[in-house]
């Protein structure tokens, strides 16, 4: 199956092109982290949700998720999803606390809500980047 | 009831209904001035009585409207965001203004052509009319390029969720399908008049994004519709039977902007709106002639149901079934049809309905010797309104 999509590139500002192109920087699936509290928060917010603080990084996650939600989008008007269709998209949540979309190779009905996933990054350009979500090893 | 609580201080005094259309040759501001300028003749009022205007949250402006209808002083304005919320969260400014004496009477009109702006008719005008919301940037920038382009797209995100934690089953989202079509087929001007639907129909029906099929989804109209808000007080000098305001609230999911990294994605703000508006009304759930829901998609309005009190999270299965939400049922919902068979008009189609019921002129949906019911709204990524309407107060 092929998972390539041509898709319009979303053109993120503020924290949200921030956390992006740390992605695209790093290849790896990095997070807003507080520095004075610990909280994970995604997408990223300019003040601490838990503490209010300003301090804070974009850091890697551990990629260890469960799936939280999916939905198996058996329909589309864009041209871009067509050939894809059934295509399945995951709402994980990482181990660290946020959630994220995750897209996913798995057919709809190898998925059960909750199940552990791993989480990887597909670097499409500095502005965007995939989430992939697989099965969890062992 | 608390001494500051708008409740029983404010009455809706005027409808306004242009239709529901597959296509129309009528402009969004046209449509609206239409609804607008019907509204104020319902109530017996002129634009020159109408001293404030609160607008649809996108395609049209405050000021156009007043400058079409020919409102000579506009003394208040505001415009709630929250897309399907927007004219339940108007109706409940509309009282405030009027409550505390800001305004002494205001008009609440909603348009759009959602039918025609996806499917223009090749010799149309082009339509430059937008709507937009803050949380676009959220879709553009985690949602759409994943494919999911659309309501039916993000809100199967947390949807599926529901009904797999719960198992809730399809016929449940179906008996609300099928509800708000047999009662489209009592309404003249309901889209979806004279093509009833099965359960086997509705089962049958393919998925766009599980769990909502084609048949779960709101039907896209170009329409518009209005109301007149003005103080119980002035209202009852007035052309027709006030429908008084004896509660509303809204309420937001934490956070609002986006929806999955809300700590339970199944709350929805209704679920924060719905008890600060029965105890403003000092009325329960039980206590409901009708239910006006707003249902942009089944499985929402089973949500909906739920944070209204009407069943545990995921056993709104057992509320909706045997015709307990049908015209001759205990809890009637959506006598019009709904968003989902009388047309999308944002909910607003909600109120005017709700109006009529307790007006006692809804002609052959009308619930016998209603007294009062409410209206819920749903909008943009989970934002939820209510008031609950009571005849004469
Ligand atoms: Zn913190």
């Amino acid at each position: 199956m092929s998972t390539t999509v041509k898709i319009k590139l979303p053109q993120p500002d503020d924290l949200d092109a921030v956390f992006y192109e740390t992605v695209a920087k790093t290849g790896k699936l990095c997070i807003q982290h507080c520095k004075d509290c610990g909280t994970w928060t995604h997408p990223a917010r300019y003040y601490c949700p838990e503490c209010a603080s300003e301090n804070f990084a974009f850091e890697p996650v551990s990629g260890d998720a469960t799936a939280h939600s999916f939905t198996i989008s058996h329909f589309t008007v864009e041209p871009a999803w067509k050939d894809l269709v059934p295509y399945v998209t995951i709402v994980a949540e990482l181990k660290e606390g946020p959630r994220v979309i995750a897209r996913t190779k798995m057919k709809g009905d190898e998925i059960t809500i909750d199940m552990p996933i791993k989480l990887d990054v597909e670097v499409i350009a500095p502005e965007f980047s995939y989430v992939w979500a697989g099965k969890a090893e062992g | 009831m608390t001494s500051n609580s708008i409740s029983g201080k404010a009455a809706i005094v005027g409808i306004g209904e242009v239709g529901y259309f597959r296509g129309t040759d009528m402009s969004i501001l046209q449509m609206v001035s239409k609804a607008s300028m019907d509204a104020i003749k319902d109530s017996g009022l002129s634009p020159k009585d109408i001293d404030a205007v609160i607008p649809p949250p996108g395609f049209v402006a405050w000021d156009e409207i007043a400058a079409q209808v020919g409102i000579p002083e506009v003394r208040y304005t505001a415009c709630p965001q929250m897309g399907g919320a927007s004219p339940v969260a108007a109706l409940i400014t509309a009282s405030m203004a009027v409550a505390t004496g800001m305004a002494n009477a205001v008009l609440v009109p909603i348009g759009w052509n959602g039918y025609s702006a996806i499917r223009p008719r090749p010799d149309a005008r082009p339509n430059k009319r937008r709507f937009t919301a803050a949380f676009f940037e959220t879709v553009r920038n985690y949602y759409a390029p994943y494919g999911l382009r659309s309501a039916p797209w993000w809100y199967s995100l947390y949807l599926q969720r529901y009904v797999k934690h719960y198992n809730v089953p399809p016929e449940a989202a179906g008996a609300v399908a099928i509800a708000c079509r047999k009662h489209a087929q009592l309404n003249d001007l309901a889209v979806m008049r004279d093509r009833p639907l099965t359960m086997d129909e509705y089962l049958a029906s393919t998925f766009i994004s599980e769990p909502i099929r084609k048949h779960d989804s709101c039907v896209e109209t170009d329409c518009a519709a209005a109301i007149v808000v003005t103080s119980a007080e002035r209202a009852r000098d007035l052309k027709h039977t006030p429908v008084t305001v004896l509660g509303g609230a809204e309420g937001h999911p934490n956070r609002p902007d986006e929806l999955i990294n809300r700590k339970d994605i199944l709350k929805l703000g209704l679920d924060y709106a719905a008890p600060r508006a029965f105890a403003m009304a000092g009325v329960t759930p039980q206590d409901m002639d009708f239910l006006q829901i707003y249902d942009c998609f089944t499985y929402v309005a089973l949500l909906e149901l739920e944070a209204l009190g009407y069943a545990e999270r995921g056993g709104a299965a057992d509320f909706v079934k045997d015709g307990n939400i049908e015209l001759g049922g205990k809890f009637p919902m959506n006598t019009h049809g709904g968003l989902m068979s009388q047309g999308h008009c944002w909910g607003m189609n909600h109120i005017v309905e709700a109006t009529r019921q307790l007006r006692h002129q809804a002609g052959r949906s009308q619930v016998k010797d209603c007294e009062i019911g409410l209206v819920t709204g749903y909008g943009d990524l989970g934002d939820g309104t209510i008031a609950i309407l009571g005849r004469n107060g």
